[in-house]
């Protein structure tokens, strides 16, 4: 069976907050690339962009290539990342979810008017993300 | 002219006293041309602003005798041009000049010397001019305006008559001029509560939209009008509301903002000081660059003269909320492009006045659903994190190979985010007292604490945030605290020490080894806590702001998006309660925090003193 790649870029993918959302991926045999900032995500992208998917946050730090502004001080970062993707001719055919703490209109209609879904992390315990990414992803257990 | 005219003149400016604006100017020069019979009276405001060293007049009104209806053409002709003209060679010059030297109330001459044009004079038959200067009512060295009377036939005045006249024609018009200020001040503030109240708490929008539509021209009338206001996520102004903008479609305003220093309008916001430029065409064609290249409201003309007002944070006026622009001013009288004057300018401040209220009111709601958003978010990860982890466990508890490798590590981590939890409330609760304005004794709980414990605390709280961000404890040093036994609240300490901790680690520079080191030293008076790291550094600039609540280092939001702004303004009130004091020693390489504690509080004697009560 072919393993499952997803990239995904959040500021706490590194922390304990994020673990038991990583080990539950690892046990359902679905490998996670980390990127804890939009730089790293690029960096990540160029070395590969064989992706089934690509989750997002949305507040985060915005780093060197993303403007402040343009980011609305890190609480739209995820924003700017998203429509990065989406304007790219490989990436946009990647999947993406967002998936985060924050409620945000703004990112929620974006969303929706590009067919992504919008996830918040109250909503979902580790093994429920991990079936609605598959679902997502069409991936038969 | 008898004293019959000049007690009749008396009687119809008297009846004057209930009208404002333009009304009450025309009222005035048509009741000098009834009692006068002269041919002709006009009014003419003085724009005292001298920007490229020019200066103009412009017309307020101006009355004939009904006998000139006959020369109907000719008047039309009149009231077609003229309206605003160049001071310099004008009558109005003439008048002022020659009445400051002599020291007369009014200026007659019978010679067309002194107009700018004979053409107009000759076609109505002029023959006799009395000019008469309206000093400013609160400052009678300033002429503000010329009343002009012209007649057909050169009058045959007595002197001394001539000067009564004048000087109560230069008195009403002085008070009346000064009065109709007053009024508009009144009437502009009148419409704007009635503006807000009728929107009610609507999007602030939806209320200064109709100032600009609708308030604000029956003041001063301009071509284009728009209103920026601060905005403190990105640091510049952006585009409220406008008349509309050339070449920019309604949908991109919301791209439309100026940085402080950038353009006419920037410097406006970085000055806090109103201009009026006369001569946009001119800085234009220089290709100044102070001039407005970025944006320009949609006008009939060329813009020519703009008038820019700074909005004023009404608790500290040194702070700039929000600038007002317009363009083209439009002489109510001829319909021309005309000049903005001081009269302008100080009715448009007063005004902002209000305006200013309205913008503190709304930046300060939206500060608050932003504090609101950032705590909710800080509360919300370790929380949802203790509720993943905990569910995990329940979930796994059977299978042994989680409880061999995993259990430990997942009940750590509910055990780190709930005193993380803790502490970000501790210190969030700290701030909503101090705005309850609660006395210091209510606040604290003071005993006596060892320094030194009250800082291993705070490391030992701080240690599952350093794990949980990769940070290497041992890095963590601190110097050999001596006994220091302090009258304090152990919980306060334990916030400052756990928070310049926290910022250490949060703000760590990827490039650089994580390292802090804290430091003890004593003068006579004071003990000197430094913490030092090599983290991000801190802007220059920017080591003052940082103690205000809700700031974020400019850099600091490129690498990190943890901290609202809470943290550091919290430590500042708590030292600055205690006597001490917080300052930025260095700002990077490394950054350098120092904490003066003065030695009052090795015993209780300082809660004595009445601010403590």
């Amino acid at each position: 069976m072919e393993v499952i790649k997803i990239l995904w870029i959040d500021d706490d993918i590194n922390r304990q907050a994020l673990r038991p959302y990583i080990d539950e991926f690892s046990e359902s045999g679905i490998y996670i690339t980390k990127a804890s900032n939009p730089d790293e995500s690029f960096i990540k992208l160029q070395e590969n962009n064989d992706f089934d998917c690509i989750i997002v946050d949305i507040s985060m730090p915005y780093g060197e290539r993303i403007k402040s502004e343009d980011a609305k001080g890190g609480m739209q970062t995820g924003l700017i990342v998203l429509q990065n993707l989406v304007a790219d001719n490989e990436l946009s055919k990647i999947p993406k979810v967002v998936f985060t703490i924050v409620t945000n209109p703004d990112v929620r209609k974006y969303c929706e008017d590009n067919n992504i879904p919008y996830l918040e992390k109250q909503e979902y315990y580790s093994h429920s993300f991990v079936q609605k990414i598959r679902q997502i992803l069409k991936i038969v257990q | 002219m008898s004293n019959e005219i000049i007690q009749k003149l008396r009687e119809e400016l008297l009846n004057t006293s209930k009208t404002m604006g333009q009304e009450l100017f025309e009222i005035l020069v048509n009741s000098i041309v009834r009692v006068t019979k002269c041919c002709m009276c006009s009014l003419w405001s003085i724009n005292d602003n001298k920007s490229n060293g020019f200066k103009s007049i412009s017309l307020i009104t101006r009355s004939f005798l009904e006998i000139v209806e006959e020369q109907k053409s000719r008047k039309d002709d009149l009231l077609n041009s003229n309206f605003v003209q160049e001071y310099e060679g004008s009558f109005i010059k003439s008048v002022i000049d020659y009445t400051k030297e002599k020291r007369l109330s009014y200026f007659l001459t019978d010679s067309l010397n002194y107009q700018r044009s004979t053409k107009y004079a000759q076609k109505l038959n002029l023959k006799g001019f009395i000019g008469i200067p309206i000093p400013d009512f609160l400052n009678k060295k300033q002429i503000i305006a010329v009343v002009r009377i012209s007649y057909q036939q050169f009058p045959n005045i007595d002197e001394d008559q001539l000067e009564v006249f004048s000087l109560i024609v230069r008195d009403y018009f002085s008070s009346a001029i000064y009065r109709n200020m007053l009024l508009k001040k009144q009437k502009i503030m009148d419409m704007l509560i009635k503006n807000y109240q009728d929107k009610g708490q609507k999007k602030i929008n939806d209320i200064f939209q109709p100032i600009i539509d609708r308030i604000f021209p029956e003041f001063c009338q301009s071509e284009g009008t728009s209103i920026f206001i601060w905005d403190s996520y990105n640091n510049n102004y952006r585009l409220l509301v406008t008349t509309g903008l050339r070449g920019i479609d309604k949908r991109n305003y919301d791209d439309v903002c100026y940085q402080a220093g950038i353009g006419l309008t920037g410097n406006v916001a970085k000055t806090g000081k109103a201009i009026i430029y006369d001569d946009l065409v001119k800085l234009e064609n220089e290709k100044n660059p102070d001039y407005e290249k970025l944006y320009k409201e949609d006008t009939v003309n060329h813009g020519k003269t703009m008038m820019i007002v700074p909005i004023l944070r009404p608790s500290n006026p040194k702070e700039i909320i929000g600038i007002i622009r317009f363009v083209n001013k439009i002489n109510l009288k001829g319909q021309c492009i005309d000049y903005f004057n001081s009269a302008d300018k100080e009715l448009i401040i007063y005004a902002s006045n209000y305006l200013a209220l309205c913008i503190d009111f709304f930046l300060g709601e939206e500060e608050r659903c932003g504090l609101i958003t950032k705590l909710s978010h800080e509360f919300k990860t370790p929380a949802n994190s203790i509720r993943i982890t905990a569910e995990r466990i329940q979930r796994k508890m059977g299978e042994s190979i989680f409880v061999n490798f995993y259990l430990n590590s997942y009940l750590q981590s509910i055990v780190d985010y709930s005193d993380l939890q803790i502490m970000q409330a501790s210190t969030n609760l700290y701030l909503s007292n101090v705005h309850r304005n609660k006395s210091k004794s209510e606040l604290y709980n003071l005993k006596f604490h060892q320094l030194s414990e009250i800082i291993d605390k705070s490391v030992k709280i701080a240690i599952p945030f350093a794990r949980d961000n990769g940070v290497q404890f041992d890095n963590i040093i601190i110097e050999k605290i001596p006994s220091c036994r302090l009258y304090i609240d152990e919980s306060a300490f334990i916030i400052i020490f756990y928070n310049l901790l926290t910022n250490a680690i949060k703000y760590q520079n990827p490039n650089t080894e994580f390292n802090v080191r804290i430091k003890f030293e004593e003068s006579l008076r004071n003990f000197i806590i430094t913490v030092s790291d090599y983290g991000l550094g801190i802007i220059e600039n920017e080591k003052e702001k940082i103690f205000l609540l809700g700031f974020r280092g400019k850099n600091i939001a490129k690498y990190n998006s943890d901290g609202y702004g809470i943290g550091l303004h919290v430590i500042y009130q708590i030292i600055k309660d205690f006597g001490g004091e917080i300052r930025v020693r260095n700002c990077s390489s490394p950054t350098t925090f120092e904490i003066i504690l003065p030695k009052d509080l090795y015993n209780d004697y300082y809660t004595k003193l009445p601010e403590w009560k």
